[in-house]
């Protein structure tokens, strides 16, 4: 789960967070350490308290309980009853919908955190124009935010945001708003930006594929809390549950039964073992549910224990999907594209990297 | 005139009218052509003639009535006041609709919909009755005279509730809730995570709403206060009965007094000049309206985040409150009191109450005719002004003839007139031939229905506009005509408009009061005229009370009945619901 670095500095500290929201608990006991030079993404689907969480962050509100240190200095300890205001803490953001004020220019609303600290005309002038180079909206400062593209909205929000250069940079989805192939060039250069700077990221999303794409570190939020944090590979090789399974990438998940295999165990399902050997707890006759990736399916018309009739054929270009019925439940499969089966054909299965998940 | 030769002599219409596939529609514009030059454009016409001492019958050209304007020292001090009165009420109301309004929308003060309910009730409330309140509150027999009396033993009460600072009050305490609209409404529209953006940026939470919430509502705050200028100085009643009686006079005050000398081209330049004034206002907060779009680039907004009162949130709810004892409770408090006295003047004693008011108000002949008559002509009026507003509304939305503006423009005119000069030009208008309606209630109804065109426009227009075009064409597509389309889709679509305007056109008969003071005669006396004019010899200020009341208790119902058929703006034609 670490970084495996030693040297690794934490940049922010969560510890056991509490937000509550009159009767609706948004944050539940959460803990959570970032380290500089990453960008840590928080994943969940909406209403799942990740956006609450950025906001306790950077002080947009005010948690119940717990502690939040930025930079090695406490910003909220509910012990110590302190509470640092959003102005003190000196963090970058970005919002949903950029929240770029429309009454001001360009270079109006990058120059703001600069004017608003009292910095010297020609400082604030010559730190602008050092982000609008980063940026690349060299020339475009005089324009209003509305006479800008969505990308270039977005780039002013991340200039504005990283402008007092801050440690940390808080990011609620901003990406959410753009087209497909926008985001995606967006997501190369927020990451690019980064590895220059050096600075941590903490980036809010419900799509898991700009999850996967940006983070070096995944933490899936449910209700509040985090259910499993690791890298992109981690969450998506090993999911521990079946809500991580399904909402990081497309699952299979099977019930199981485990069943004696010499003296060892397997894990057996519609009459055909699924796993052999396998090193589990679950007692004889238990049931464990199994997650397994589509493209973690091998199909052939002779192997493979357990058996099922193809139901469904989508042609995908690079690879064919299938859907396969076994018993009264369809498994999706993911096959290279010259392995061609038909409607109604029988096939036998065979599963690789399984997880055992809750 | 014979269709054919109006469509040789106008080839421009002709060639539009082509267009127009059946002649019926060609008909329905020409009805319209008629309505609204007879009944807007044609007093207009009158009204600006007369003010350069001309007349159809001819008469010389001269500046005189506007030279007076200036010259004549009581005109030049009821233009000082008018400017005075008007500045006072935009300024008051500005802080009070301001502060409260950020109160409701950016604060966790509890008691939103409590303060939501009585900021409207302030706004229905006619400003006449909230004038009335305040002398029977403050006057020498008043409330306030008698509770000092009683608690201090206080006998040399000697406020004066008489004066142009009154009006200014009054005024401000009927229109602050538009304020409170506007505010409230801007600041839903400004995403409170540019705020935060702010302050994420380093900035106070003050210093944020100073530099960014502040200059983005700041174009509503202006157009709103200029729309509060002109409704100021287009106010009759409330000067009338709080300035006049001590020789204190605004603009629409000396026209009426100047009527009553028979000064007919000194009337007229007043009027004119009234309209230039509420007209150019009209033009610049509408130029502001529209300049006022900055783009706001949002994607999802989040429910703004509520600024948390804290310490200070009991110290100002209780000042919410005080503020709506004094501006809604003891104006309400004080006009139902006194309906319940036997007599105004009389002490505060069980004794001296009485439900004798009302069962008099019923039984009196002229109150219940005047009560019929408001009704007839708010709904006669109502009934063809809707017409017209259809009618125009069809042709602006729905056809693309050539000059559909100017159709709308004109037949929005009177929306820049104060009330009184409605009046005046209908009583110059109608008073001859060809078409004598001076002395028949219908001079009121055609100026009623000149009144009521605009807000019918505003409110169907609306209705309409938010109307795909394909519906219609669906309609078509199915094989109905384009008459039959009309009728059975945009019209039922329509209705709701058409409906609240019939509920606004009796409520502003039921409290109008220039209008058919100027114009009535015996017999056709309407509400407002019994208002205005009940308080005499046989009754005190406690049947004026009474009507009061009765005043309203019905607007309370209409507009709960308006608020049922929803679907309309408030802001249109509520904002004329409460002009007198």
């Amino acid at each position: 789960m670490s970084r495996g670095e030693a040297e690794a500095i934490i940049q922010v500290q969560v510890e056991k967070l509490i937000k509550k929201y009159e009767n609706i608990v948004a944050v539940r006991d959460l803990s959570l350490d970032i380290y500089t030079g990453e960008i840590l993404v928080i994943v969940g689907p909406s209403g799942c308290g990740k956006s609450t969480l950025l906001s306790c962050i950077a002080g947009l509100e005010k948690p119940d309980n717990g502690n939040i240190i930025i930079d090695g200095e406490p910003v909220f300890s509910k012990e110590r009853n302190l509470f640092k205001l959003p102005e003190e803490r000196n963090i970058g953001m970005v919002f949903q919908n950029y929240a770029l004020w429309p009454h001001k220019t360009v270079y109006d609303n990058i120059a703001y955190p600069l004017k608003i600290r009292n910095i010297k005309k020609d400082k604030v002038k010559s730190e602008v124009r050092r982000l609008l180079d980063i940026v690349r909206l060299y020339g475009k400062e005089n324009r209003y935010p509305h006479e800008l593209s969505g990308g270039e909205q977005q780039r002013v929000a991340l200039a504005r945001a990283l402008v007092m250069n801050p440690k940390v940079l808080l990011l609620d989805e901003p990406l959410s708003s753009l087209d497909a192939k926008l985001r995606e060039k967006m997501q190369y250069e927020i990451k690019g930006l980064q590895k220059d700077m050096g600075i941590a990221i903490i980036h809010v999303t419900h799509d898991q594929n700009e999850a996967m794409a940006m983070a070096d570190r995944i933490a899936v939020m449910k209700d509040g809390e985090l259910v499993q944090w690791g890298t992109p590979k981690e969450i998506y090789e090993c999911p521990q549950t079946q809500f991580v399974a399904n909402f990081v990438g497309k699952a299979n998940i099977i019930d199981g039964v485990v069943e004696r295999y010499g003296d060892k165990k397997k894990i057996v399902f519609a009459g055909g073992y699924i796993m052999r050997e396998a090193d589990i707890d679950g007692d004889i006759g238990s049931h464990v549910l199994l997650s397994v990736r589509p493209e973690n399916i091998s199909l052939s018309k002779d192997k493979g224990a357990v058996k099922g009739r193809v139901a469904g054929v989508n042609y995908r270009g690079n690879t064919m999907e299938y859907r396969i019925l076994v018993d009264d439940i369809h498994l999706m499969v993911e096959t290279s594209s010259n392995e061609l089966y038909a409607k109604g054909d029988i096939v036998g299965c065979e599963f690789h990297k399984i997880n055992i998940v809750k | 005139m014979d269709l054919k030769i109006f469509l040789r002599k106008n080839k421009g219409l002709k060639k539009h009218t082509k267009r127009l596939r059946s002649p019926l529609e060609v008909v329905i514009l020409l009805i319209l052509g008629v309505l609204i030059g007879s009944f807007i454009l044609y007093p207009f016409v009158i009204l600006v003639m007369k003010s350069f001492g001309l007349s159809l019958d001819g008469g010389a050209f001269s500046l005189e009535g506007y030279k007076r304007i200036i010259r004549d020292t009581y005109n030049y001090t009821a233009l000082r006041n008018t400017l005075y009165v008007a500045s006072g009420v935009t300024v008051l109301t500005s802080i009070l609709g301001g502060a409260l309004g950020w109160i409701v929308a950016r604060t966790d003060y509890a008691y939103k919909r409590f303060t939501k309910i009585l900021v409207f009730l302030n706004f229905i409330i006619p400003s006449y009755i909230v004038a009335i309140a305040w002398i029977e509150f403050f006057g020498r027999n008043g409330y306030l005279s008698r509770i000092l009396y009683k608690i201090f033993g206080l006998s040399n009460y000697n406020m004066r509730p008489y004066s142009l600072e009154a009006v200014i009050i009054v005024m401000s305490v009927h229109l602050y809730p538009l304020v409170f609209m506007a505010i409230t409404n801007a600041l839903r529209k400004t995403d409170s995570s540019l705020e935060d953006a702010a302050v994420i940026s380093g900035a106070s939470r003050l210093k944020a709403a100073m530099t960014i919430t502040l200059p983005l509502v700041m174009p509503s705050f202006i157009s709103i206060g200029l729309l509060i200028f002109s409704r100021t100085i287009a106010n009759f009643g409330v000067p009338a009965v709080l300035a006049l009686p001590v020789g204190e006079e605004v603009l629409t005050t000396r026209i009426y007094s100047s009527l009553t000398n028979l000064d007919f081209q000194l009337v007229t330049a007043l009027s004119i000049f009234l309209v230039m004034i509420s007209g150019g206002i009209f033009l610049l907060s509408n130029l502001l309206l529209k300049r006022k779009g900055f783009t706001m680039i949002t994607g999802h907004s989040k429910k703004p985040r509520l600024i948390e009162l804290g310490k200070h949130k009991k110290t100002l709810t209780t000042c919410v409150f005080i503020f709506h004892i004094l501006t809604t409770m003891i104006p309400l408090a004080s006009v139902l009191i006194a309906s319940f006295l036997k007599r105004w003047g009389l002490s505060l004693e069980i004794k001296h109450f009485t439900l004798n008011n009302y069962l008099l108000l019923f039984r009196h002949e002229i109150i219940i005719r005047a009560f019929g008559n408001s009704i007839f002509y708010g709904l006669t009026a109502a009934t063809i002004a809707a017409c017209v507003g259809v009618g125009v509304s069809y042709i602006s939305h729905k056809t693309n003839i050539k000059g559909k503006k100017i159709i709308e423009l004109i037949a929005s005119l009177p929306m820049a007139f104060p009330n009184i000069v409605l009046a005046v030009a209908a009583a110059l208008t109608w008073i001859k031939q060809p078409l004598k309606l001076y002395g028949t209630e219908w001079i009121i109804i055609v100026t009623y229905i000149a009144l009521f065109i605009p807000i019918s426009i505003k409110n169907i227009g609306g209705l309409m506009q938010n109307q795909d075009a394909s519906l219609e064409k669906a309609a078509r597509a199915s094989g109905a005509s384009r008459i039959k389309g009309f009728v059975d889709i945009t019209l039922p679509l329509t209705m709701p408009g058409i409906k609240s305007g019939w509920i606004l056109g009796f409520l502003i008969a039921l409290r109008e009061i220039p209008i058919s003071l100027l114009l009535y005669s015996s017999g056709k006396e309407t509400i407002g005229v019994m208002l205005f004019g009940i308080q005499s010899n046989t009754y005190g200020l406690e049947m004026t009370s009474t009507l009061a009341v009765v005043i309203i208790v019905l607007t309370v119902i209409g507009n709960i009945l308006i608020g049922k058929i929803g679907n309309v703006k408030r802001g249109g034609g509520g904002n004329h619901t409460s002009t007198s």
